[in-house]
């Protein structure tokens, strides 16, 4: 029935969604009040939309193609959060963006996501289905399509955020080379250097789920942080923990997994 | 009616409660749950094939309106809408499995998927020469210690230089290397915890 | 004076440099790296006439890069007698099974439902390699032909993920990883890897944390792996090309250090 050895990873999961719930709670109570450093790669999201308005030229975004696992992957949820931002400011502007999609279950999303941040942008009529364009199911096919819109198109921004695998240097490569301001992010450590060596900002890793609580500053996102901090601490204690006992030759795993 | 079933609570909710069903699978071995978890999967699976019709009609509507206004490169999308039709048909008459069809697989798009992947390797080259600079102490560390791990582990000269090279390099990957990925790792981990939670209860969204 | 490069005159360099050991090749040394050793090791103490998964999850474009591995796995299992079930957790592996493995196994006289069977792609990731790990028939109730698998000799005793005594997987899509996740730590099977280049890295933890029993370094890895089964292959022949590219890389960093810094510090000078 329950699988035994599985009572402690459980046991984490459970304590890290209710430090999670628990400082969203606290700050929404006003118990405590945490804030968020600056991080200049979030910040750079916006100065990208900003430099393409002042260019008169279109913004370009894509959620990567993840290595073929489509929606599987996990980074693409925040990458089509961060969609929606880039969305919301582009309709703002009143410039046009264009989604480059590598998968056609991820079109409907996708459209979702920017016609909703047309909504909250004020600008509903800024929308157009043309600014979602699907390109091929197959990754290089993809990635070569991404670089031939950027060529043609030529955006003054370019956003890879999401799930980014091999592709990443076909993509940011090109666009670098014609000086086209890129703000990139992904959770897999194998595309992470090809983007840093590339593109001018990154958001690295965690920083991708971060922005939607940076930009509205609402106090539930904010204070889940403080949360996920106190989760953290928790896992550093068990390192040490392990740390410990190993020197006296225990095995914290086979302890914990035993139980 | 469509306007309920749009409701943001009901998707909300019928998102919920896959995700706790996935979840709970995770730990216990029941039958109805393990079940419901592999139909889940293979409801997502159905609509990832719909999703490739979904993809290939836009595509051909996309090129079709471009050959009709002979807007952009719209030679080239007629060679895409012939390529479609030809791959299309020699699948659907031979089947996947059949020799002609894996002969296009093998031959023509393996080796132009090739050919792209190779560039990756001749991109990293431009990117590394355009933005590795030697500004200060630590990145001076990273170049030397990235040196020796590429001629350590990556290429057998580091043997043909001395043997200290290559232990060098284990060592650093044995020790700093997995201490820094499972801190990072498991920092991400808990980092998207935190977020699927906030995306569960639907208070995760845009600006 | 050299001026900052042209990156077409780099790439063009590049690729002369990078063809020339292909049209003349030099040896080099090989030593084989302690991850691909155990993995080596762990295959061995595998009794011969086995019955073990391989997962084929590369992508027609990591082709390049993994077919040695595949040959050589193929002419291994084959030496050992394994018998030799097959999936893919990627869309093309079913592909490439049939142009590269395939015909190892006929030509070795293997026989279809006796020595080996592939069950396909089967696709879910995650979820997918958990359900096959816990009970295989709730996933997959025939093979890539169509065949009933319990019409199959060779799936008579194979259930779930316990009946295996290793898995072994060429991987260019986070396999290891998922396999560590749902057969390693539940079942305690022992995973070997043969992942990418840039794979490895972000494996290598895993392996150094005994999570994975062995893993290869991408070509050179194989190259090893060639190596130690005495079947070279067009790994070995790729090490030199693999060598001369990462000096390259190092060359093309330094040179373009020392044209900032030459650079800065004639705005030094004139400043």
């Amino acid at each position: 029935m329950f699988k035994t050895y599985l009572t402690v990873p459980l046991l984490l999961l459970l304590s890290y969604i209710i430090a999670t719930l628990a400082g969203a709670e606290l700050t929404k109570r006003g118990r405590l009040k945490p804030t968020l450093r600056r991080l200049p790669a979030i910040d750079a999201i916006e100065e990208a939309v900003n430099r393409s308005t002042e260019m008169g030229r279109p913004v370009h975004y894509t959620v990567g193609f993840g290595g073929g696992r489509g929606v599987n992957e996990p980074g693409l949820i925040p990458g089509l959060g961060i969609l929606q931002n880039v969305a919301t400011l582009c309709a703002r502007n009143n410039i046009p963006l264009i989604h480059t999609c590598g998968f056609g279950e991820l079109m409907p999303i996708a459209d979702e996501a920017i016609r909703e941040g047309a909504v909250l942008s004020g600008n509903p009529e800024w929308y157009r289905p043309e600014y979602n364009r699907f390109i091929s199911q197959e990754v290089y096919s993809y990635a070569l399509g991404v670089v031939n819109i950027i060529e043609n198109e030529k955006p003054g921004a370019s956003f890879l955020i999401g799930n980014v695998w091999g592709e990443a240097l076909i993509i940011t490569e090109p666009a670098a080379a014609q000086g086209i301001m890129q703000v990139s992010g992904c959770r897999t450590f194998s595309a992470m250097p090809f983007l840093i060596a590339s593109c001018d900002y990154v958001l690295i890793l965690s920083e991708m789920y971060n922005v939607s609580a940076y930009y509205t500053k609402d106090e539930m996102l904010v204070g889940s942080y403080l949360g996920t901090d106190t989760a953290q601490l928790i896992t550093v204690i068990l390192l040490i923990l392990g740390f410990v006992l190993a020197l006296s030759g225990q095995d914290l795993f086979k302890i914990l997994t035993k139980w | 009616m469509s306007g309920i079933i749009k409701s943001r609570e009901i998707v909300l909710g019928l998102t919920l409660l896959c995700a706790i069903i996935m979840a709970v699978n995770y730990y216990v071995s029941v039958q109805v749950i393990s079940t419901t978890a592999s139909t889940i999967v293979s409801w997502g699976v159905i609509i990832s094939a719909f999703s490739v019709i979904l993809g290939a009609i836009i595509t051909i509507r996309f090129h079709l309106g471009r050959i009709q206004k002979k807007r952009g490169d719209w030679l080239w999308s007629i060679w895409l809408i012939i390529s479609i039709i030809v791959v299309y048909t020699i699948g659907i008459t031979f089947t996947a499995t059949s020799y002609i069809y894996q002969w296009i697989i093998i031959n023509v798009l393996s080796g132009l998927s090739e050919t792209v992947y190779s560039l990756v390797g001749l991109f990293a080259i431009t990117a590394a020469y355009r933005s590795f600079r030697i500004r200060n102490t630590d990145a001076g560390i990273l170049f030397a210690v990235a040196t020796i791990v590429i001629i350590g582990q990556n290429i057998p000269i580091g043997e043909m230089i001395s043997p200290v090279i290559p232990a060098f390099a284990k060592w650093i990957l044995d020790y700093p290397n997995v201490a820094a990925n499972t801190a990072v790792v498991m920092a991400e981990l808990v980092v998207a915890t935190a977020y699927s939670i906030r995306l569960l209860i639907g208070r995760e969204r845009g600006a | 004076m050299v001026k900052e490069i042209d990156r077409r005159i780099i790439i063009g360099i590049s690729m002369i440099i990078i063809a020339i050991p292909y049209i003349f090749p030099f040896p080099l040394p090989m030593k084989i790296q302690q991850s691909t050793r155990d993995a080596w090791d762990n295959m061995e103490i595998v009794p011969d006439g086995s019955t073990i998964l391989f997962a084929i999850d590369v992508g027609l474009s990591s082709l390049a890069e993994m077919k040695g591995g595949l040959v050589v796995l193929g002419k291994y299992f084959i030496e050992r007698q394994f018998k030799i079930v097959i999936v893919s957790f990627y869309s093309d592996g079913p592909v490439i099974f049939s142009s590269y493995f395939e015909p190892i196994l006929n030509k070795a006289g293997y026989k279809l439902g006796e020595d080996w069977v592939n069950l396909g792609y089967i696709s879910g990731v995650g979820v997918a390699y958990q359900s096959i790990a816990t009970d295989i028939r709730s996933v997959v109730q025939t093979d890539y032909y169509g065949n009933q698998i319990d019409s199959l000799p060779i799936m008579k005793n194979i259930n779930d993920a316990s009946d295996f005594p290793i898995v072994v997987t060429i991987d260019a899509y986070n396999s290891v990883r998922d396999f560590i996740k749902y057969w390693g730590t539940p079942f305690g099977v022992p995973i070997v890897g043969f992942p990418t280049g840039t794979c490895y890295m972000v494996y290598y933890s895993d392996y150094a944390l005994g999570l994975c029993e062995g893993l290869t370094n991408g070509v050179k890895g194989i190259a090893e792996f060639e190596f130690i089964t005495n079947y070279p292959g067009t790994a070995t022949a790729g090490i030199g090309a693999i060598t001369v590219a990462n000096l390259l890389l190092i060359f093309f960093v330094l040179l373009g250090n020392i044209i900032y810094f030459r650079d800065r510090s004639k705005k030094v000078n004139k400043i």
